[in-house]
């Protein structure tokens, strides 16, 4: 072997580039030398590493900084441009189409939506964290796998079913199953559900199947009755869905 | 959330060494991730947005160096994995509460290298590894950073810095190494 090549094939050996790999293992395990060298080179591809991450964990700590102090910019201000009058007689029967278009518009559309309908409209399921759907490696959990692989990729119809079959033992299951239904607007069996885990006991997610249970009751038009359970939580600063809950009534 | 093949087309940009991309997976996972955390993990805030910025530089570092060559679950999956274990971790440093791993079996984040994780936590280490790297003058910096962080092909490090032929860059990476090995011998 090249003494000139060695740094560059224990520079590689450690990149994980080297081909071959197990002759170079067994020509270090045979060669003291070549083995400290490998230390050194290993410590110098250390700083490499660690200077650059410190430049990328300096970039995303400045995400961070900047998500904490996003605040509203103000508008822009809007400087109109001085035109060129022309057109004549089109500009006139334009602005008159238009206006017909706009009041056909308003006499036309449909009924508008409710506050309740519109708030739902943004609804978006829980994160799931409670299963780590890993393909190929869920062998013995098939059920459960499917049930989560569907629901991460958005498949609610599919994760209903899976969950559904998965039985009512699991609280955290049936919580997700909840949360399949909510998404296709299945208030009313979403409500039955939510009503039993909120009152569940030793269960991590009571509070949060409470929020959800007043959702599903919006759905299903007791706005008055989701109303104050929503205020009672927004107004809980405990409540792990204060925020979330903050937010809706700002909508409705 | 991400579908399967916006996930795919992420992975498959950050594989060829568009690391910028690291932003968006902070921007995408970050507020479900620190929710997750606070609520699950008892982590605070602040190390739980901590861990997931760790997560997130772990999982490029894993894809660029081929470690991670296909995607086996979701990015969110992934990230949560590995950031979960850096909350544990991160606890169990601050003696604080720790709630009880509950996933046995294969994990994503059973990848990360926590070898280099406890070497870079000796803090003597790291500022003499530091001042090394601070010692060595561009385009050596650059150089060995795309070939040995980045993953960069020869032939990218050549057009980057500007040097007129493979060779001449690859003999210019050698050089670049042992000047670097030397100030790393100096300074230990």
């Amino acid at each position: 072997m090249n003494t000139e090549d060695q740094p560059d094939r224990i520079g590689d050996y450690l990149r994980g580039d080297l081909a071959d790999r197990e002759a170079f293992e067994r020509e270090l395990s045979a060669n003291p030398q070549l083995k400290i060298e490998m230390e050194t080179t290993r410590q110098a591809l250390d700083a490499i590493t660690l200077r650059e991450e410190q430049v990328l964990k300096d970039r995303l700590r400045n995400l961070e900084a900047g998500m904490a102090t996003t605040a509203r910019q103000p508008d822009a201000k809007v400087i109109p441009i001085g035109r060129k009058r022309s057109g004549g007689w089109f500009a006139y029967a334009a602005a008159a189409a238009l206006v017909v278009f706009v009041a056909g518009y308003f006499l036309l559309r449909p009924a508008p939506a409710t506050p309740e309908q519109l708030a739902l409209s943004e609804f978006e399921p829980f994160t799931n964290i409670a299963y780590t759907v890993t393909k190929g490696a869920n062998d013995g959990d098939d059920g459960r796998a499917a049930a989560y692989a569907a629901y991460e990729t958005g498949d609610y119809a599919t994760a209903e079913g899976a969950f559904a079959a998965l039985g009512p033992d699991d609280p955290v299951d049936r919580f997700y199953f909840g949360q399949t239904l909510l998404a296709q607007e299945k208030y009313a069996s979403a409500r039955d559900l939510y009503r039993e885990l909120a009152t569940q006991t030793d269960f991590n997610l009571t509070q949060e199947s409470a929020y959800y249970l007043a959702l599903a009751n919006l759905g299903l038009g007791q706005a008055d009755e989701a109303r104050e359970e929503i205020r009672r939580i927004a107004d809980n600063a405990d409540h792990p869905m204060s925020r979330e809950a903050r937010q809706l009534l700002e909508k409705l | 959330m991400h579908t399967e093949s916006e996930d795919q087309t992420l992975f498959e940009s950050i594989k060829s060494g568009r690391y910028e991309l690291i932003d968006q997976l902070y921007l995408d996972h970050r507020t479900a991730f620190v929710t997750y955390a606070k609520r699950q993990l008892y982590a605070t805030e602040e190390d739980a947005a901590d861990c997931f910025q760790d997560a997130v530089i772990a999982f490029y570092r894993n894809v660029v160096s081929g470690k991670l060559q296909v995607l086996t679950c979701s990015i969110r999956t992934y990230l949560f994995s590995i950031g979960k274990r850096l909350v544990y971790r991160r606890n169990h440093q601050r003696q604080r509460e720790m709630p009880t791993d509950h996933e046995a079996g294969v994990n994503p984040a059973d990848e990360l290298d926590w070898s280099l994780i406890d070497r870079f936590e000796r803090e003597h280490d790291r500022s003499r590894l530091k001042d090394a790297m601070d010692s060595l003058g561009e385009p050596c910096r650059e150089i060995l950073t795309l070939y040995y962080y980045h993953h960069y092909p020869i032939e990218s490090i050549m057009q980057s810095v500007g040097l007129p032929s493979e060779g001449a860059t690859r003999i210019k990476k050698m050089r670049c190494l042992n000047e670097l090995k030397k100030l790393v011998k100096k300074t230990s």
